[in-house]
């Protein structure tokens, strides 16, 4: 499916925009996220019906959340990056993704391995199943991007020079972020959001690595497509 | 990552939330701790019988030879000095002449050897297994390999590794069980290092400084911002994920195990292509050559690249516990026809004779390598173990076979079995015994006393006595068990 289509629904954007709204209305809230060693101990239920009252998001008191399988985060990325989904993600250029990672993903290996039943939780090789396929699809679309300007998916007329971003705060950077937000999380970053992709290019130009606009652009669209947003839902 | 790094990175990208994801470690420091000892259950998938590997009976010994598993007088082999027997019956299973040497394996490590007796409780195959693993729920519903992870595997990167199949493949069922001591399934062990590393092995990937940038982004700033993670931060997934991501991730990367676990080769593309790791930066494990030549099969066979894996698990103290062994699908051979039968043991019901002795033969070898890889890596410079020293081998099977055959028949179909005993390999075990025997005449095992090992004719052993013992012997703590301690069963 066309997700620029999708973006264009009115639906679609009513939702957007009460997200972004309520993002927005949650920028004081950040002092109660949850810090250092609470994580998951958040103050839900505190309010009528387990809301906080001061809270714009509702905790969710069950938290039923899912991870995508192999396969479901195999298509998704080939969809948001406009990749080959069958071939785009190949382990040392030779093994399917989907099959060295499957069972980490909650997938089954009968035929072969005599695994049948999916884990129902992830396990230490779970979160690197993700970051590598992630980088796998990531690396192809930044590099296909940055090599084609003006006829780009995502990272489209970046202010190029010598490997560098001419001018980090361009509003070609924050309209990369923002299609790879829509393409990918269905909605517009927030301020706080495409402020930590800016900085993000800031330290990496730092750091001295000699290309720093296609390191951002691989790590920026890393960064997002591996979010808890984008694996679970 | 340091906490001045961490520090540095919160500085460089003005994170006020920096850290808000961040997470106490899931595991506990590992200081002062005794030693570890090391567990390899091999998985005796389908029904591996006793009296059809080490207490065998001979047909003169029974008064009803005819008609139960008997074997010939001639066929039985025992060894000056040890109360073990075995039988030198080598069955052919699909044109597949059954592989190892069972009075061969005796003669080399009957000093290690124990058999015990048991008679469990169910002859389901999943539920046989999954209690043949957990002792029948003996120790709050944890697995054997639970109980040693939880004992000696706190710092290891992957304590517990499972590589078996259904029922040994399932978790124990303690809920307070601390996650570092949950299993780690592998279904594919020549590719098990390429889910333990997030970057290396990928061609054109950022450099480790900008991904270092990238995920502290996405831990302080992205994810903790998100409506998503504030909506559905109470979930226990989310949180058990974010330990693993990052918490055991980095931990596991540092550990550089996607170069020391990796069992691919240069040959080890599909079908046998070329594989060129160079082009990708990694390269295989330092012990690859070795492997290669214990387990030759080890690309087509997956019992051999279990058991290579195994053994790198244990001697780069990357686990305690390891689980390996076949499972119901049939393994093409390279010089035979068949490397694995279909079902494993369990084509018992259509061969039971062959079957036993091919897949007898088949789990022996393959301990009989691993050990003999052990026995030549050096666990403590000090006392000059090996970690054989230190690892106990446990055959588990889920149930026996049936005793009876039809008059004379050389080779039979049999069905499960309550009834039935285990082999166990250790140089801490009560090695070169059998405790508990096994009547001649209904070709039933017995049990014994299990404080002082004396045969007991009147008794049968309950899966959780054997497991009460096997810890014991792995001197994991028993307190709050469902049943006493075994001494009888330890050096």
């Amino acid at each position: 499916m066309d997700l620029d289509s999708i973006a264009r629904r009115p639906a679609v954007w009513l939702g957007v925009l009460s997200l972004s709204l309520a993002a927005v209305a949650c920028e004081d809230d950040d002092a109660r996220a949850p810090t250092s060693g609470s994580t998951g101990s958040g103050s839900a239920g505190s309010g009528v019906g387990g809301v906080d009252p001061g809270d714009p998001f509702p905790v969710s008191a069950k938290a039923s959340v899912r991870m995508k399988t192999a396969t479901q985060l195999e298509r998704d990325l080939a969809a948001v990056l406009s990749l080959d989904p069958d071939t785009f993600c190949m382990e040392l250029g030779a093994f399917s993704c989907a099959d060295v990672h499957g069972i980490r993903l909650s997938e089954t290996d009968a035929y072969e391995g005599g695994f049948y039943e999916p884990l129902t939780e992830t396990i230490i090789s779970s979160p690197a199943a993700v970051d590598r396929m992630v980088l796998i699809g990531c690396g192809a679309r930044a590099e296909q991007d940055l090599a084609s300007p003006g006829s780009a998916t995502i990272f489209n007329d970046l202010p190029i020079a010598g490997g560098a971003l001419t001018d980090p705060a361009a509003p070609a950077v924050d309209a990369a972020v923002s299609t790879l937000y829509r393409r990918g999380l269905l909605r517009d970053p927030t301020a706080g959001e495409l402020q930590a992709h800016r900085d993000l290019y800031t330290a990496i130009a730092a750091s001295g690595t000699p290309e720093p606009a296609l390191e951002w652009a691989k790590s920026s669209c890393f960064v997002t497509l591996s979010t808890l947003e984008f694996v679970f839902y | 990552m340091s906490t001045s790094r961490r520090r540095f990175l919160g500085a460089l990208l003005g994170a006020g939330a920096a850290s808000a994801l961040s997470l106490a470690g899931s595991r506990p420091a590992r200081s002062g701790a005794k030693p570890a000892k090391h567990l390899i259950v091999v998985t005796g998938f389908g029904g591996a019988s006793i009296i059809d590997s080490f207490l065998p009976i001979a047909a003169s010994e029974s008064q009803n030879a005819a008609t139960l598993d008997t074997y010939l007088d001639a066929d039985i082999v025992t060894v000056p000095g040890s109360p073990i027997r075995t039988h030198s019956f080598k069955g052919t299973v699909l044109s597949s002449p059954a592989p190892g040497d069972l009075p061969q394996f005796l003669a080399a490590h009957r000093h290690d050897m124990m058999i015990t007796t048991s008679t469990v409780s169910s002859v389901n195959h999943a539920v046989a297994q999954k209690r043949s693993m957990n002792g029948g729920g003996a120790m709050h519903g944890r697995t054997l390999t639970e109980c040693v992870a939880l004992e000696y595997g706190a710092g290891y990167p992957l304590p517990n590794v499972n590589m078996g199949s259904l029922g040994f493949l399932e978790s124990g069922s303690d809920p307070s069980l601390p996650s570092f001591a949950r299993q780690e399934p592998v279904n594919a062990p020549l590719k098990l290092a390429l889910g333990l590393d997030g970057r290396r092995g990928i061609q054109g990937v950022p450099s480790d400084a900008s991904l270092e940038l990238a995920r502290a982004v996405r831990r302080d700033r992205l994810d903790p911002e998100s409506a998503f993670y504030k909506t559905f931060r109470k979930s226990d997934r989310l949180t058990r994920y974010l330990a693993q991501r990052d918490t055991d991730l980095p931990t596991v990367e540092q550990a550089d195990l996607v170069t020391q676990l990796n069992l691919l080769g240069p040959d080890d593309g599909p079908d046998g292509s070329p594989l060129d790791l160079a082009a990708f930066g990694l390269a295989s494990s330092p012990d690859h050559d070795l492997l290669r030549t214990v387990f030759p099969a080890m690309s087509t066979d997956p019992l051999e690249a279990q058991a290579a894996l195994a053994y790198l698990l244990i001697k780069n103290r990357v686990s305690v516990a390891v689980t390996l062994g076949p499972n119901f699908n049939l393994t093409l051979g390279e010089t035979t026809l068949i490397a694995n039968p279909p079902l494993s043991f369990d084509r018992s019901h259509q061969e039971h004779r062959a079957t036993q002795s091919f897949m007898w033969g088949r789990l022996t070898s393959i301990i009989d390598r691993l050990i003999g890889l052990l026995k030549n890596a050096e666990f403590d410079a000090t006392t000059g173990e090996s970690f054989w020293d230190r690892t106990m081998i446990h055959v588990a099977t889920g149930f026996g076979r049936s005793k009876n055959r039809p008059t004379n028949a050389p080779d039979y179909s049999s069905g499960h079995d309550l009834n039935n005993g285990n082999l166990t390999l250790a140089p801490f075990v009560k090695g070169n015994t059998v405790l508990g025997g096994v009547n001649f005449d209904t070709a039933r095992t017995y049990g014994f006393d299990t404080a002082t090992g004396a045969p007991l004719t009147g008794k049968e052993m309950q899966e959780g006595e054997i497991f009460m013992g096997l810890l014991g012997a792995l001197e994991v703590p028993i307190a709050g068990g469902a049943f006493p301690d075994v001494p009888a069963m330890r050096k």
